[in-house]
């Protein structure tokens, strides 16, 4: 089964090594998805189906932490699985993220292989 | 709080230019960095916590800029794509710059909210006046000088 995937991150730069990394790494990936923030990522979800969304939280307008909230109140969102790649290191802020429902979490900087093993962790795949 | 803020910050900065941008910054008196052509930017990130608050300002030559998104993306420096998100790379770096630093300065539990970066190009005078600040760190990388400024208040 392959994966449909929703990438969030204000940074250009990021989408795009996240891309690369996404389409070199050993999993089934569908079709890609990317948004600058959180509400433009609300957006894609109501459009599109999504089988995975990977979200910095550190973003304008609506941050990934908005975004999570957003997600888990969302009869449909809630199951879709989400994993956390951000600068973020408070283990305070990330278990919080974890006990809301949040399923991986990457620190930046990454490895495409730290990104490749969570996802496959994540989706079981 | 007990280590050194400026230890700190020039011992991610390194880490983080290596591991993310294969670049490897030497640490250089002002006096003696290289001297730059072109055309220069800064990038600055804000941050606040309750373990105190404070700035971080990055200065680059934007053709650096280009570099370091050419090896994030691992693609030709020269490529008009490296060219058009060169100042975004250098916010990004710094961004990470930022995050790790709270956490090896704070300690992992600390909670501090970071403002989005921005990056604006500055003037030669503003490069030079930065050259002379006593809490400017200053580096050389390939050639390339950068410049780190950490300003924190408790």
């Amino acid at each position: 089964m392959a994966y449909n995937v929703l990438l969030v991150d204000d940074s250009v730069t990021v989408r795009a090594v996240m891309t690369k990394t996404l389409k070199i790494a050993q999993i089934p990936l569908g079709e890609l998805f990317t948004a600058g923030n959180g509400k433009e990522a609300l957006d894609v979800l109501k459009e599109k189906w999504v089988d995975l969304v990977i979200t910095d939280l550190n973003m304008p307008e609506m941050t990934g932490f908005e975004l999570v909230d957003a997600m888990f109140v969302h009869e449909q969102y809630k199951a879709i699985p989400v994993i956390v790649v951000t600068t973020e290191g408070s283990t305070t802020r990330i278990d919080d993220l974890k006990k809301k429902g949040v399923r991986g979490y990457v620190r930046k900087p990454f490895t495409p292989e730290q990104i490749g093993e969570m996802i496959t962790q994540v989706m079981g795949a | 709080m007990a280590k050194d803020s400026q230890t700190v910050i020039d011992e991610v900065f390194c880490k983080v230019l290596e591991k993310q941008a294969f670049l490897f910054p030497d640490k250089t008196p002002a006096a003696e960095l290289p001297p730059q052509s072109g055309n220069m930017l800064c990038a600055d990130i804000t941050f606040f916590g309750t373990e105190g608050k404070g700035k971080i300002n990055f200065y680059a030559p934007e053709i650096m800029c280009q570099e370091l998104a050419a090896n994030f993306l691992g693609i030709e420096p020269d490529s008009e794509e490296a060219a058009s998100k060169a100042p975004d790379a250098l916010k990004e770096m710094l961004n990470m710059v930022c995050g790790n630093f709270l956490t090896d300065f704070a300690g992992e539990t600390a909670v501090f909210d970071l403002t989005v970066p921005g990056v604006a190009p500055i003037s030669k005078e503003e490069w030079s006046a930065v050259l002379t600040r006593p809490d400017a760190l200053c580096y050389c990388a390939d050639d390339y000088a950068i410049v780190c400024v950490l300003v924190m208040q408790e």
